[in-house]
Order: C-alpha cells, then structure tokens, then sequence
C-alpha cells in the first residue's frame, strides 16, 4: 500500500477531492479492502470475478452513502476507532450487496421459496437497504448526460478540476476568456432546465 | 443586478464559498425576500454538488476499472487466507502467542502420550534374557550343582516355557517353587520375581501382580534391569486389569 489516508481524509477526498486525490483513494480502498472482500464471496462459494463486480458495486455505493451524507463518522478524533468504524460500515454493504446477489441468482435460477428469501426478508427491515435502495445519484448522473459534450467538459474543467478561463479556451479553442465565461453561463442555465 | 449571468455569477462566488462577509450579509436577505432568487440559489446549489459528486464518481469508476485489470482478484489468494484463519485468529486476537505455542505444545504432548500409553497397554514385556538365560548360571559349573539348585533351574526353566506355551498358572507355581529355595543369588531371585509378575498377570491375579510390581519397582539394589519401557508396559497392563 502505497499511500495512507485516515478514514477522515477519505470522506473529504470522496465529498470534493480532485481527479487526482480521487484516484488515490480509489486505489487505497480497493487494496485495503479487496482481499476482505474475496474472501467472504469465496467463503461463500462465490467466483473470483462475482468478487471483482461486488467490489467495484460497493466502493460506488460506498462513495453515494458518504456523499450522501449518510455514513458520518462518530469517531472523529480516534484515528484507528474511525478505521473499524468505517470498515465495519463497509463490510456491511458487502454483506448486503452479496445477499442480493444471491437472491437475483436464486430468483434467476427459478429457487424461489428457498431459505434464502428469509434472510433476506431479515434484511429489509435494516435501514442500509433503505439507504442503498436510493436513486439520487443516477438521477444526477442522467441530469448531467443530458448536457452537450462541450458543455459538460467546460463545467467539469472549471468546477472539478479547477481550470482556469484561460486554460480552457485554450483546450477547448474559443476565442476569448470572455467567450468561455458566456458558454460556462448558459451551459449552466441549461442544466438548470434539466432539475425536475 | 444587471442581468441573468450576474445574478449566476453571484450565486456561483456562494456557492464556492468565495463572498466576503459582508457581501454574505446583503445576499442572505436577498434570499431570505426573493424566494425566486432563493429558489435559483437552491437549484444551482444543487448543480455544483451534483457535478462534482459525477466527477468523482467517474473518477472512480476509472480508477476501478483499472485496478480490476491490473491488479485482478485471484484464487490463491482467498485460498491461503481461507487455510490462515489460525493465523488471522492469532493476528486478531488480543492473546499472546505464547499461549497458542503452548496450546500447540501441550496438544502435540498430549498425543504423544496417548500413543505411548497405547502401545505399553497392548505391546508385549520383554524381561532381559528370559529365554536361554546363560548370565543366570554364568561361572557355575551344572555338574557341581547341589539337587537343590538344580531344582530350582529346573522350575526357573520350566516356568519360561509354561509361559511361551501360554500356561501361565503352571508358570506361577514354577517361579513360586524357584523363590522357596534358600540363599538365592540376588540376580536369579529378581529375575525369577519379575518373571513370577509377568506369570501373575498374564494368569488374572492381578492383585499379586500389583503388588509384587511395587516391590520391585521400589528395589534399590537392583541387578536384574528391566528398562523403563518393559516396567512402564507392566505398569500399565496391571492397571487396565485391575480395572476391568
């Protein structure tokens, strides 16, 4: 492992850390967290690849819950409290992904009525599946695909990645910082337009 | 403000956290008199968040995405923390490992013993010499023998083959005949006593076989050795037939 972030800096980093800080951290988690994750699908019979899609599902997940402000750390000032803390809250996603996966199996492969359908009734009462269960994020995301390639790279270089004027109408070939100011303006109106 | 993207640019420096306070003062009681321009504040909020939430996402779906070719999850993997779970019990435990080693320690003690006690209950005692035994009449001449002595080999002799014939109760009675003879040498008596112990036993009268055990085994003169092993087997096959 190559870098070391303490669950605090993860959850700024995720919330409105750069392409770079994001990168970073993506590939912190994965190593401190994949082998954990292999070995509860492999405990479970799983396959190495069922592992490497539960995984890459819940670091998404994982990223929705703390932008969502719903994974808020308690232990703020201890360091190693804060890590068990957030690896049990990502462990039980795990857990959950993989229920789910197994009830999607099951449900594919006609074993309705089986067992399993009762754990995972257990689990619908947990709050995490309400939380997991929601659709903000890829409402979002569709929000933005709307938006014209151009647009969407003008947005994306000044607010995420922090260009300034002049560094994008030199990417992007306009004219003047002026002319970026009025399309980053308008591109923002329309995406205005896309809110419900 | 003069036109629309002022009023955006205004509401952008919010957004960003980049207004002054004072200027945060008068643009706190706009919003709180225009619910328009409160509403537009609220939307545009919510496009910064929302852009940059995308961003990271597909940053990390990215960087994901890579990982996942780079470096794959692989079977040996799981397998070899499936087989440590010893390891990780030892890893995560707040146990010294002092206390598994003696775990391991006493347990590996533990079955040495079993197969020990387990092969001096059922294997056969091996008394030194008991057959042909030349050290007993080593520098005695037989034709200078008194018939008392000889009587005596005579039984000796006979009890050994009662008990590779398995006729242990003759065999009791020969060694018992031998041990009445007077001023027996010190050696032929322990060895016609050890072998009178193997005869009790091997014939049920374990009572006397216990006995006569601890006699010999608490001899401090000895002459006749028996080895730990042979006394161990006898100890051992006295105490299965005194329990059943």
């Amino acid at each position: 492992m190559n870098q070391y972030f303490t669950p605090k800096e993860i959850i700024r980093i995720l919330k409105e850390g750069n392409s770079r800080e994001v990168n970073e951290v993506t590939t912190f988690l994965y190593k401190k967290y994949r082998q954990k994750v292999a070995y509860h699908v492999y405990k479970n019979n799983g396959k190495p690849e069922q592992a490497d899609d539960i995984l890459q599902e819940v670091m998404l997940k994982f990223l929705d819950l703390v932008q969502e402000d719903k994974f808020i750390l308690q232990s703020k000032d201890d360091t190693i409290q804060a890590e068990r803390e957030m690896e049990g809250y990502f462990m039980k996603i795990v857990y959950f992904k993989w229920l789910k996966f197994l009830e999607a199996e099951g449900r594919r492969k006609g074993r309705d009525g089986s067992g399993l359908n009762d754990e995972i009734q257990f689990n619908v009462e947990n709050p995490l599946e309400i939380l997991l269960s929601k659709e903000s994020q890829k409402e979002a995301n569709k929000i933005f695909s709307k938006l014209d390639e151009m647009c969407r790279n003008i947005l994306l270089a000044f607010y995420v990645e922090e260009m300034s004027l002049e560094e994008i109408a030199l990417k992007y070939n306009f004219t003047s910082v002026g002319a970026v100011k009025v399309k980053k303006f308008r591109c923002l109106e329309k995406l205005r337009g896309f809110l419900p | 403000m003069e036109n629309q993207h002022d009023r955006i640019e205004i509401i952008e420096r919010f957004c960003l956290g980049q207004m002054k306070p004072e200027e945060l003062a008068s643009f706190e009681l706009m919003r709180v008199n225009d619910t328009v321009f409160a509403k537009e504040v609220e939307d545009y909020q919510t496009i910064f968040k929302m852009m940059k939430h995308s961003a990271i996402r597909t940053q990390m779906l990215a960087t994901l995405t890579q990982l996942k070719v780079e470096d794959p999850l692989s079977f040996q993997e799981m397998e070899a923390q499936k087989y440590s779970e010893t390891e990780q019990e030892i890893l995560h435990s707040n146990k010294p490992i002092w206390k598994y080693s003696l775990r391991l320690v006493s347990s590996l003690v533990a079955a040495a013993c079993l197969i020990f006690v387990l092969y001096a209950s059922f294997s056969v005692v091996q008394l030194p010499g008991s057959e042909n035994d030349l050290t007993i009449v080593r520098d005695i001449d037989p034709e200078m023998l008194s018939p008392v002595q000889k009587n005596a080999f005579d039984h000796f002799y006979a009890g050994q083959s009662h008990i590779s014939e398995g006729q242990f109760n003759a065999a009791v009675l020969d060694f018992e005949a031998v041990l009445k003879t007077p001023n027996l040498r010190p050696y032929f008596e322990q060895a016609t006593q050890w072998h009178l112990l193997v005869a009790q036993l091997k014939s049920g009268q374990t009572d006397k076989a216990g006995l006569l055990y601890q006699t010999l085994n608490n001899q401090k003169d000895t002459v006749y050795p028996v080895g730990f092993l042979n006394k161990s087997k006898l100890w051992w096959q006295i105490f299965w037939a005194n329990l059943f």
